[in-house]
């Protein structure tokens, strides 16, 4: 199989992540936080080793690394931790379902309101513009997304982050297409939570994820429960990361975050990383422009990520998707999980194709699914 | 035997604290709180090689959260 689905789930999996989540289910095994056996130290020392090297790559505090089961729980947590009624929330105009559902459900409750910023992908100052713009006395919190999941755009979080700290707002930025991809200081670009996925850019498994805390603002916790700390206590504690992370660490995953972690490392850090991607993306994105019946979207501006979503006349994204699959490639059509995405680019008709290259993808991959493009584009009942 | 220890509330803040002695060549190991008391619970306890005061003394100047240095006889 030819895998170019990676903005849904990294794939294939380096072997050491494999190995290590093995390990640490076979030889390891114990629960972390609960109880003084070897077992349950060990866990607990692994975990501590990925906050600090979680927190040593998005430079925040080892503490204020909260383990979740995904980018979306960890957005959920976030969401709803600081929503207060009356508050009001910008958002931009690519945002995933996990940003803007949370939002519209508080908004349908009549707790909060939001405006949606549109995200301009050639013109970072009518995008900081638009931004700036909306910002009211009672805006809690501008949360947009660094990397769009549909079309690869690339926000200017640097510069948001800047509306935010000179209009004291809370910054909250959503990295699932670009936590592995991008550098991303928090510290640099005034972020108060970031959310990750771990199974995407940081090589990890799937059920991993992570909100980091900048420590300016601690978001409720939405779970409450044993923590393997204050246990004689009947109120959830309040230190951290243990007030966010109630109930059993996911260990292997964790493990297997870990060597994602020292694999980019080893790789030679995120922009290496994102430089061979994109170096074959652009690369797709020539060879697509010579084929007549394909669409390109060109909503990348100039820094892009590693995402080329298209549509071929006459078919709708499914059927491309479909078609592929027969030929074994694997990419993702229809709607992305991202209303906003469809409903600012018009594209609700027939929603798009995502192309998305990984670390393992290859030439010969490129070549091949160019090869699919076009036959399935030239086809006679087109 | 009796063992003075630094008392941590979570695994996390006392595996900080062991990493940070350990880049002053301070080494350390964690254990749970051989000795909780009823009011805080389970907590981790930080068994020092050294001289304690000297590394509890680098654990607060660097505001790692913890709840002090303790002392306890084994019964065991």
């Amino acid at each position: 199989m030819i895998y170019l689905n990676n903005a849904a789930t990294s794939f294939p999996k380096p072997e050491s992540v494999l190995t290590s989540m093995m390990f640490a289910q076979k030889h390891i095994g114990g629960n972390a936080g609960r109880g003084g056996n070897k077992s349950s130290l060990q866990a607990g020392e692994l975990i501590f080793q990925t906050r600090e090297m979680l927190a040593e790559m998005f430079n925040c505090e080892s503490e204020n690394v909260i383990f979740t089961n995904n980018c979306t729980t960890a957005l959920n947590t976030a969401i709803y931790g600081i929503a207060e009624k009356g508050d009001h929330f910008i958002i931009s105009s690519l945002e995933h379902n996990s940003v803007l559902r949370p939002l519209y459900h508080l908004k349908e409750k009549g707790q909060i309101n939001y405006d949606i910023a549109f995200a301009d992908p050639h013109n970072d100052d009518v995008t900081v513009g638009n931004f700036a713009r909306l910002v009211r006395s009672n805006t809690k919190a501008i949360i947009t997304t660094h990397v769009s999941n549909v079309f690869g755009t690339v926000l200017p979080i640097q510069r948001i982050g800047e509306i935010c700290k000179r209009k004291k707002k809370i910054f909250i930025v959503d990295g699932a297409q670009s936590a592995g991809n991008f550098v991303i200081d928090m510290k640099e670009n005034n972020i108060d939570i970031l959310c990750i996925p771990g199974h995407k850019g940081l090589f990890g498994p799937m059920g991993t994820g992570a909100m980091l805390l900048s420590g300016r603002v601690f978001p409720r916790e939405l779970t409450k429960g044993g923590t393997g700390s204050h246990s004689l206590e009947k109120s959830q504690p309040s230190i951290v990361p243990d007030r966010y992370e109630s109930g059993t660490a996911n260990l292997p995953g964790i493990a297997g975050l870990l060597s994602g972690l020292k694999f980019i490392r080893k790789m030679g850090g995120e922009q290496a990383i994102h430089r061979k991607e994109i170096y074959l993306a652009e690369y797709l994105k020539d060879e697509l422009k010579e084929i007549s019946n394909i669409k390109l979207y060109d909503n990348c501006g100039k820094l892009c990520a590693p995402i080329v979503t298209l549509n071929i006349e006459n078919l709708h994204s499914e059927e491309v998707a479909a078609a592929l699959d027969e030929d074994d490639i694997a990419v993702r059509g229809g709607y992305q999980c991202s209303y906003l995405a469809h409903n600012f680019y018009d594209t609700f008709d027939k929603g798009v194709v995502r192309i998305s290259l990984g670390f393992f993808t290859t030439k010969n991959d490129i070549k091949n699914l160019i090869f699919s493009l076009n036959k399935i584009a030239n086809q006679k009942y087109l | 035997m009796s063992y003075t220890y630094i008392k941590f509330e979570s695994q996390t803040q006392a595996e900080k604290a062991k990493l940070l002695l350990l880049k002053k060549n301070i080494s350390s190991h964690i254990r749970r709180n051989p000795n909780p008391n009823h009011r805080q619970g389970c907590n981790f306890a930080l068994f020092v090689d050294g001289n304690i005061w000297f590394a509890f003394d680098i654990i607060a100047s660097n505001n790692i959260s913890n709840l002090g240095v303790e002392s306890y006889r084994e019964r065991l």
